[in-house]
């Protein structure tokens, strides 16, 4: 009786466990997949985007819902192995947003520091080859000449780093269109750190204001969105290629309009 | 080493450790977030803010010299 024998000796709680180890080994090999993002669809990228290949595999949770517009950005099996902000397009970018488009101010807002950085630079130039110690001092002592040039370089060195911080806020100050709203990022490198967000089911109207020679010629002007509650308005100021982007948000919230239609269309009842 | 020259030297070292540090916040904002827009614009990506944090800090060099040079000739 070899196998009565056996079936005594096991116990009831052994249960045929099937083999997991190799299973395990693989999984720990397995590499984490880092998550990707959409990239920009900027006017003069989307032929750059259409020659792109490669396609990005996300493996959705089953719970997760699939809504029309909506690119699920994390991979909720293998989530990135630190949390930070690397895998987000700007701070406060909730999980299913997806950025449609964004801008800077248009570049002509530079100009002015330009040509008075240019003419600065003109301005030290003339003083060094035209102007000498020896030219001012009937004017002053040497001692006096040097601390008044004191005072010119101090106001000279205040005069290069603000230039250099401006173009960084420049770059630093951003509008972007997302899937769910219109944000005003306000940043500068020490001082301000504003954000304005709009919510698209908010926005009533959407008004482009291009006026003047350089504003068309230059092609930026300023979009005018008038929000439902209480009239209020906001505007974009400088905006390069304000028909663009005024385009960007009407389809936006056209999207968004359809897929609340879809989402609140009530099922015929059953027979 | 007279009280200008100490103030001179002053300013130098302001400008520099302001200098230092904005460029250390900008990397820093560069870094956190994830506008790899260097692949897809021309114009305005952050791939031109490096350059202009490069030429910012030659920028000061060459000034922190040419002061150095202005206020020895004076």
């Amino acid at each position: 009786m070899p196998e009565e024998s056996e079936k005594i000796l096991r116990s009831p709680f052994d249960i045929d466990v099937p083999d997991i180890s190799q299973a395990a080994a693989s999984l720990q090999t397995k590499p984490r997949a880092e998550p990707e993002m959409e990239p920009w669809t900027e006017p003069w990228a989307e032929s750059r985007i259409a020659s792109r290949p490669e396609q990005l595999e996300v493996i959705k949770h089953p719970d997760q819902q699939e809504l029309p517009g909506v690119i699920q950005q994390h991979d909720v099996y293998n989530p990135p192995a630190y949390i930070d902000n690397t895998n987000k397009h700007f701070k406060g970018q909730h999980r299913n947003e997806f950025v449609h488009a964004f801008c800077r101010k248009h570049w002509i807002v530079l100009i002015p520091h330009f040509i008075g950085f240019a003419a600065f630079m003109v301005g030290i130039a003339i003083f060094l080859v035209f102007v000498s110690s020896k030219d001012l001092s009937p004017l002053m002592g040497p001692m006096a000449y040097k601390a008044a040039a004191l005072a010119a370089l101090i106001a000279l060195t205040y005069y290069i780093h603000n230039f250099f911080n401006r173009i960084f806020n420049y770059y630093l100050r951003i509008y972007i269109i997302t899937n769910f709203r219109v944000i005003d990022l306000d940043k500068s490198l020490y001082f301000t750190h504003n954000k304005d967000s709009i919510d698209i089911r908010e926005i009533q109207d959407i008004v482009i204001q291009q006026n003047g020679f350089f504003q068309t010629v230059f092609n930026y002007g300023s979009i005018i969105i008038t929000l439902s509650s209480a009239h209020a308005t906001k505007m974009l100021t400088c905006i390069p290629n304000p028909e663009y982007h005024f385009r960007k948000i009407n389809k936006t919230k056209r999207e968004y309009i359809t897929s609340r239609r879809e989402h609140r269309q009530v099922k015929p009842l059953p027979n | 080493m007279t009280s200008l020259w100490a103030l001179f030297v002053l300013l130098q070292a302001a400008g520099v450790g302001f200098g230092l540090l904005s460029t250390w916040r900008v990397r820093n904002y560069i870094k956190r977030y994830k506008f790899d827009e260097s692949k897809y614009t021309l114009l305005f990506g952050f791939i031109h803010l490096h350059w202009i944090l490069a030429i910012y800090v030659m920028t000061m060099l060459v000034w922190v010299a040419a002061n150095y040079y202005i206020f020895t000739l004076l």
